[in-house]
């Protein structure tokens, strides 16, 4: 757990990022680049993978639960 | 000094502020949604079956969603789901000749359905938003209540947005049959999830977000509906994500990837990478594979089979859930553009295996599923 914490912070520590100017976000606005695409999708698969594995969350704070776990 | 900021560049770079890319920033479109998937899981193996029905879940899903902006500094959104379940599911295992587990089904007739609804009202400020949801959940033998709250700040001319969610949820359960079959009667469980992220936009082409959840669990935690299932009163469940998105220009495509480190007090951990790539053609077409990897280990009260002669007290469980697993999931989506309307559909088949499983090798749960699922939806901006 240290160890992957660790790399998370390096990563973003370590990466080459640079200042974007906002007329240079319009390829980061199309559909695809959103963390969430498609909510439906998102709702859906995050329900399904709730029910049949032991983990969840990680996509912000839990909401309720259901009787499927 | 003023002139210059009255420049076309100077409104041009005020208009791209108030694009969506990660940003606390209002949405400038209505979007309305709907969706329709079928999931479907695998008969189990005969040859595992002491008692009950081969035939699995089925899920017919249905899917609604509006969000939209409410004057200068307001948006809303609603989401509602409508499920309806059939099939088998496992109540318990037990020991084979052979020393391996075989399990005990319920008859095909459960019959369910489950009915969700979400919505949340955002507030805009000039750096930052704050959102209020509240969330809802019903089957007939179990309902769950959720309210949420969230808060977003940009730093660095918003290439840089910072992220906190906490909610509270509880629920409440009242098993079918409990008197027939010796089931608890009723059953509440209060959960507190805690939310944090930054996201940093990396270039004009890749975004980088990363976050840490946690979330605590008290009340009623076990199966009602197994023969023999006692779980802890509480659970302690932690998350380190991370999540990127990469342009590449000489292909029009969006390239995907999220990663996630769960462990809790059960003794379970996890590892989830995810990964895709979307590829837009000029005729409005976009296409691309799915792959996830996913992998866990068993919650330390896991029981190869239901264990009768230890007391009732004692934690334990065989739930294939919290048993030492991995699984393969893969697929295809594709999105037709029409206009304002875009025409989606997918297709996804996931695999577990005792094998991906992080413990030692394992006998192995024979119930561990495998489940396709295919969904059609429809969008609308305006």
């Amino acid at each position: 757990m240290v160890k992957t914490a660790a790399f998370m912070v390096m990563l973003f520590a370590a990466s080459s990022c640079q200042t974007v100017e906002p007329w240079q976000r319009d390829r980061l606005s199309k559909k695809d680049m959103q963390l969430v695409s498609d909510p439906l999708e998102a709702r859906r698969a995050e329900q399904i993978f709730f029910s049949k594995e032991a983990s969840s969350g990680g996509a912000g704070a839990a909401g309720g639960g259901c009787g499927c776990n | 000094m003023a002139r210059r900021d009255a420049s076309p560049l100077a409104v041009l770079s005020a208009a791209a502020l108030a694009l969506p890319a990660f940003g606390a920033s209002q949405p400038t479109e209505r979007t309305l949604a709907v969706s329709t998937a079928v999931y479907q899981e695998d008969d189990l193996k005969r040859s595992n079956l002491v008692f009950g029905d081969v035939e699995r879940y089925k899920v017919k899903t249905n899917q609604f969603y509006v969000s939209a902006p409410i004057g200068r500094n307001w948006s809303g959104s609603l989401s509602y789901d409508n499920e309806s379940m059939s099939g088998a599911s496992p109540w318990g295992t037990s020991e084979s000749a052979d020393g391996q587990s075989d399990v005990i089904m319920s008859g095909a007739s459960i019959d369910d359905s489950r009915n969700g609804l979400d919505a949340s009202m955002t507030r805009y400020f000039d750096q930052s938003s704050v959102s209020v949801s509240l969330g809802y959940s019903g089957e007939h033998d179990y309902h769950s209540r959720s309210i949420g709250l969230s808060y977003e700040r940009d730093f660095f001319n918003r290439n840089t947005t910072l992220g906190l969610s906490a909610s509270y949820s509880t629920d409440e359960i009242t098993p079918t049959d409990a008197a027939l079959f010796g089931r608890v009667l009723y059953g509440e469980k209060r959960s507190r999830s805690f939310y944090a992220s930054l996201t940093q936009l990396m270039s004009p082409v890749a975004v980088l977000n990363v976050g840490v959840g946690l979330t605590s669990r008290r009340g009623f935690l076990s199966d009602p509906y197994k023969l023999r299932d006692i779980r802890p009163d509480s659970r302690l469940e932690k998350t380190i994500t991370a999540s990127y998105r990469h342009y590449l220009d000489w292909k029009q495509t969006s390239l995907r990837l999220d990663y996630r480190y769960f462990w809790d007090s059960f003794g379970v951990r996890s590892q989830t990478v995810s990964g895709s790539f979307m590829q837009t053609l000029s005729s409005g077409i976009s296409w691309g594979p799915t792959l996830r990897y996913y992998a866990q280990s068993e919650a330390s009260f896991y029981q190869s089979f239901d264990q009768y002669a230890l007391p009732v007290t004692q934690a334990q469980s065989s739930d294939f859930r919290l048993s030492s697993y991995g699984a393969w999931s893969y697929g295809v989506k594709a999105r037709y553009q029409l206009g304002a309307v875009e025409l989606s559909g997918a297709i996804e088949r996931y695999e577990s295996d005792k094998g991906l499983g992080l413990n030692e090798p394992v006998a192995g749960h024979p119930a561990l599923v495998r489940f396709g699922v295919f969904s059609l939806g429809l969008e609308f901006k305006f």
